[in-house]
């Protein structure tokens, strides 16, 4: 799995800080794709595997099957308590405590994700 | 073939070929104690991110993690030093940048040393700011790990001080947290791993590092207080490197050591829908930025925040992707929503539909 280097990882989590206390609006799926849309207009562009996680049950779905977006409901209008990124790109988007989305990038080669905010743009593989 | 792209499972049983040396085969060779050019990168792979990002590449500490070793001796601890490890990869034959990359299957971590051998218990501690859970690397995921296997063989064997050869393997799920034992280390450090400790009937099929470009070690001589890391089969490399004496711009400080990454082509991964095409004409008026990752363009209509978040084309280099048919960059254009498109359709698409290959030697929009 692809690593990020430091400033990557620094740059990469200090863009998501800006989620934390917003409120998740909305998921735009399409056909190859998830937006995840944000009260402030950031948006998470989803190609990816994520998983949703509750407690001590997870669902997974992929940003590129359009179904598996009804997962995502549940936290449709819920601020984002906590949001975090790991070494290797994995972002957690907590809501409550034990109750989030990780958004997993696939080392497909292909950009997992891209996260958009009034600070730039950031593409993940 | 891009072996640097993901690590993948265990290598397929080939015939083994001779080689120079089973033991310290490929990557960078290490020249103790010198400063040595890093290979020149190919295309934009040499320049990424943000000004002075790209100086910015590895960060070593000490066992706590807890003293950075920001390229220099400043933090150094009497009687004990940090190695960085640092992988380097190679992308047809081109040395990538050193853990710079998001996309590419770097792997940067520090291990504590104490003396001449590695000091077990700093195995599995993330360095800082790498303070994930997930630092017993590799793998981010129960599947994904498993399919690695890490070898950290100490570059002291010729001393005989420590063992020769050791693996990391995924954590087990069962296992406590807290250092590893001396045991556990002895049992997971495998000398071999890089041909699934099977060196006698595997080879590694990719042979990446024994390109010009910055391999080709070929014996055990390594010095010691140094060290080598492999993972799996090889696509990638890195050089373990002493606190203080870090990558920083295009030179490497190169102690001794030789990190061997598995990290292959993609599986599967989804064809390519469209032919190499450059990327569409940028309507005038718009603005443009660099991407916070990748070493991309990105072109939208003024005044749209965040961008991409609305129409736009984002133009990402050489290098950027592992895919094979994106050796030469790709963009992707998206819609008012922000999704991207596939521009033979104008319909949302996959990646393989949205992500366009460029053409060798297409100009970035508004260069020449």
């Amino acid at each position: 799995m692809a690593s990020l280097s430091q400033a990557e990882w620094e740059h990469l989590q200090a863009d998501l800080n800006g989620l934390k206390a917003l409120i998740f609006v909305g998921i735009l799926v399409g056909i190859g794709s998830m937006v995840l849309h944000f009260s402030d207009g950031s948006s998470l562009l989803v190609q990816c595997p994520f998983e949703v996680y509750d407690g001590g049950t997870s669902n997974k779905g992929h940003g590129e099957s359009p179904g598996t977006a009804v997962i995502l409901f549940g936290f449709l209008n819920e601020h984002v308590l906590d949001v975090s990124v790991d070494v290797v790109g994995r972002i957690t988007l907590e809501f409550s405590a034990g109750r989030g989305i990780r958004i997993i990038p696939d080392d497909s080669g292909f950009e997992s994700y891209v996260l958009r905010t009034s600070k730039g743009v950031s593409p993940v593989y | 073939m891009d072996p640097c792209s993901s690590v993948s499972p265990p290598v397929p049983a080939v015939p083994r070929r001779p080689r120079s040396s089973p033991t310290w085969s490929r990557c960078r060779p290490p020249h103790p104690g010198a400063l040595v050019p890093r290979p020149r990168l190919r295309g934009a792979a040499r320049a990424r991110g943000p000004p002075g990002h790209q100086d910015r590449n590895v960060v070593a500490s000490d066992s706590q993690g807890a003293k950075p070793c920001h390229g220099d001796n400043s933090s150094h601890v009497a009687g004990r030093s940090c190695v960085v490890i640092a992988l380097q990869l190679y992308l047809d034959g081109y040395p990538m940048a050193t853990c710079r990359t998001m996309h590419r299957p770097v792997l940067c971590g520090v291990v504590s040393m104490s003396g001449a051998g590695f000091d077990p218990n700093a195995i599995g501690q993330p360095p800082s700011p790498y303070a994930s859970a997930d630092w017993d690397f590799p793998g981010t995921s129960a599947d994904t790990a498993a399919r690695f296997q890490v070898a950290l063989t100490d570059a002291a064997a010729t001393s005989g001080s420590t063992p020769a050869g050791r693996t990391w393997q995924p954590k087990q799920t069962d296992r406590p947290p807290g250092p590893l034992t001396q045991t556990e280390v002895t049992q997971r450090l495998q000398h071999y791993a890089y041909v699934n400790n099977d060196p006698l009937n595997l080879t590694d099929p990719r042979e990446l590092c024994d390109n010009p470009q910055g391999c080709g070690r070929s014996n055990g001589s390594l010095p010691g207080g140094t060290g080598a890391l492999a993972i799996g089969a090889t696509a990638a490399c890195a050089a373990a490197e002493p606190c203080g004496v870090i990558e920083l711009g295009g030179i490497a400080a190169v102690a001794a050591g030789v990190i061997i990454l598995n990290a292959q082509t993609p599986k599967n991964p989804q064809p390519i829908a469209n032919p190499p095409q450059p990327p569409p004409a940028i309507p005038e008026g718009w603005v443009s930025s660099p991407t916070n990752s990748g070493g991309g363009t990105i072109y939208y209509p003024p005044g749209q925040n965040p961008p991409g978040s609305g129409e736009s084309i984002r133009v990402m280099p050489p290098g950027s992707s592992p895919v094979p048919g994106l050796e030469d960059g790709y963009w992707v254009k998206t819609n008012n929503s922000g999704q991207p498109i596939n521009p033979a359709t104008g319909g949302t698409g996959t990646r393989g539909e949205t992500h366009v290959p460029r053409p060798p030697l297409t100009p970035t929009p508004g260069q020449r």
